[in-house]
């Protein structure tokens, strides 16, 4: 659309996110080039990159973290930007810096935008003090004396933790303020019998909480625009696997309102490029709950429904460009699911698997942006996400619908994924109806359990097998001709 | 001649007879007429009855891997002793196997060193979870199979106690 904004551009990172920048680097005529550890020297990135340049480390994820070696092959390579993705050395502002001084543009934020995010209480009291909403909270060290009126000030539901503490022991959530004062007593005592410390903290608690999360970019010269909104509630081992946009839980007020207030702390944070602001929603009620310095897993749900390409914004900002339009050009139409295929076992727990990639069959009707192919494997090595499936309709219903259909065409054998699960989940009532909070999937242990087997279906599986495995194929071609020559001794 | 496959795992008992027109599955005392349409690139059909089941499979060694409606199966081809072990959910004190794929942290002990059941003998990791690999018995290390940094995939042989006989 525009003219390139670089002439080469390295992507410091790998599988799926890796292939994703490199399509758009490359449509925009930019030479794409990768790093990577010998254990993905045969997937798919590597193949679509201009060139791929091979770093070591101690282990293959550690290869991707060791910023002196990319930066150093970067120059080498004479590549003047480096795109750090997802996870790995994207959120660290020391490489963010190192890239800089080393002439090479950075594609993310500014070095002190990273660490003001990266440090969440700093964070939290900076959206504070700038007047945006975080959830109210009283913390006992501020001043004892004044605890009880301070956390009866902060309203129920309310939820008591030990400062010292962790892992839920000693939490208390209080409904009824009257009995807020025997509720400290014990949660005061559980504390110093599990930490020594009776020390409290008091925040308000949110029932049946959604994850909602903002996209916004900003510019060097000051200009943010959001670009809406991603509900990402339903959560396993608290990550994401389904994301959309619009959230059906916001009216359209509540959206415009969280929108907004996502754009004004990245304004007040003079944030520049790509960035999300996570909020915590209930109950009517939103608050701040950290900000990501970078692209996310789920940017496709937002690219699908405002037809901005996140990529290309990203490589216009770091090479200085202005934004160029204002909040009116952001639009929103239809409706997208993004679910997330990973190879892990949801009957075991959600446990993750590995094997080989004896077919890898990508859906029709369907965006999906993959990180692995057909002849390829999983091992334990990365994280286990292998591909997602985004769609993109006029409206929620047929969003899931297509989502369903994709999971259902989706054909991956010889390493197990959670493609049944999806594509299950796309059926449960309260996710069809939009009623969907992080719990949800903790809630109904069901749905992850492996349906049992019909017998039709047992016959076509056991059917299929008896005549493509060989030793049960030959023993039964033995039997004729031993009926055969019994019938002949007959004669 | 009867087989023994698994269906994730699920022990099944089947054979396989012909007539001169077709095949006939015998699964749980029913005989089922089967044939088998192969495609391109593992694309196939399964007819029972005239009416055909689309599904995608591939083999690996004994395994069959099946897609059918949305679901990937695992089919394998399991020698009777296996079989019977898996059937009888019996489970050797002898071997410490991998719950999961992930990588080795430390390794406590070496081939030959006695430990009482409870010793922690190696410490894993998986999905950024650490767990302790303890001794199921007492006895004596016969092997330790992997070092610290290398990884495995589920169900690898990650310790070995010497058999005892009692």
């Amino acid at each position: 659309m525009t003219k390139a904004s670089f002439t080469a551009v390295l992507v410091a990172n790998r599988g799926e996110i890796a292939c994703r920048i490199l399509r758009t680097v490359q449509a925009q005529g930019m030479r794409g080039l990768v790093v990577y550890h010998a254990a993905d020297a045969a997937t798919p990135a590597i193949a679509m990159a201009d060139t791929a340049i091979e770093i070591s480390g101690a282990t293959p994820v550690g290869a991707y973290l060791d910023a002196a070696q990319i930066i150093e092959k970067a120059k080498a390579a004479g590549v003047d930007a480096i795109h750090p993705g997802y996870g790995f050395l994207s959120e660290n502002a020391d490489f963010a810096r190192a890239v800089a001084e080393a002439g090479m543009a950075f594609i993310g934020p500014t070095p002190e935008a990273i660490e003001l995010m990266g440090d969440k209480v700093r964070a939290r009291q900076f959206v504070a003090d700038n007047g945006f909403p975080v959830a109210p909270s009283a913390i006992e060290d501020d001043d004892p004396e004044t605890f009880v009126e301070r956390a009866r000030a902060v309203g129920a539901p309310l939820l008591i933790k030990p400062s010292a503490g962790g892992g839920g022991k000693g939490m208390r959530i209080v409904r009824n303020l009257a009995l807020l004062e025997e509720e400290i007593e014990r949660g005061r005592s559980e504390g110093e019998r599990y930490f020594g410390d009776g020390r409290l903290y008091a925040e308000r608690y949110i029932e049946r909480p959604r994850h909602i999360e903002v996209q916004v970019l900003g510019d060097a010269a000051g200009n943010v625009v959001h670009v809406f909104e991603r509900e990402c509630s339903v959560q396993r081992r608290f990550q994401k696997i389904v994301e959309e946009s619009p959230s059906p839980g916001l009216t359209i007020r509540e959206r415009a309102n969280i929108c907004e207030v996502a754009a004004g702390i990245a304004r007040a944070a003079g944030y520049r490029n790509a960035g999300t602001v996570e909020f915590i929603y209930g109950q009517g009620e939103f608050f701040f709950l950290e900000m990501n310095t970078r692209l996310q897993v789920e940017h496709p749900v937002t690219e699908e429904v405002t037809g901005i390409d996140l990529v290309a914004e990203q490589l216009r900002i770091a090479a200085g460009e202005p934004l160029g339009y204002g909040q009116d050009a952001v639009k929103s139409h239809g409706h997208a699911i993004e679910l997330r295929l990973y190879a892990e076992d949801a009957a075991r727990d959600f446990a993750p698997t590995t094997g080989p990639l004896l077919a890898f069959r990508p859906p029709d009707n369907a965006r999906v942006d993959a990180g692995v192919g057909e002849g390829g494997a999983v091992s334990a090595n990365f994280d286990p996400m292998i591909a997602k499936v985004i769609v993109h309709a006029e409206d929620r219903q047929a969003a899931i619908a297509k989502a369903k259909a994709a999971m259902h065409d989706f054909v991956v054998l010889g390493c197990k994924t959670n493609a049944a699960f999806l594509a299950r989940l796309m059926d449960d009532p309260d996710f069809v109806s939009g009623d969907v909070h992080t719990g949800m999937l903790a809630d109904k242990p069901e749905l992850a359990a492996d349906p049992s087997l019909e017998d039709a279906t047992s016959s076509v599986l056991l059917g299929a097998a008896a005549l493509s495995l060989r030793p049960v194929r030959d023993a039964a071609e033995a039997v004729p001709e031993l009926h055969a020559a019994i019938g002949h001794w007959r004669n | 001649m009867l087989h023994h496959l698994t269906i994730d795992d699920m022990p099944h008992s089947i054979w396989l007879s012909r007539s001169e027109e077709e095949y006939c599955l015998h699964h749980e005392g029913r005989a089922i007429p089967v044939s088998l349409t192969q495609g391109t690139a593992g694309r196939c059909s399964l007819c029972i009855g005239g009416v055909k089941h689309p599904l995608t499979m591939v083999s690996s060694g004994d395994t069959v891997f099946v897609h059918f409606k949305g679901n990937a199966y695992n089919i394998a081809f399991s020698d009777a002793v296996t079989f019977f072990a898996q059937a009888g959910g019996g489970s050797a004190d002898d071997v410490i196997t991998a719950p999961m794929p992930g990588a080795v942290v430390s390794v406590n002990v070496a081939s030959g060193d006695s430990v009482n059941e409870g010793d922690v003998l190696a410490i894993i990791e998986s999905m950024k979870l650490e767990t302790a690999l303890k001794a199921p018995r007492n006895g004596i290390i016969e092997a330790v199979s992997y070092e610290p940094g290398q990884t495995f995939e589920r169900d690898a042989v990650l310790v070995k106690l010497v058999l005892e006989d009692d």
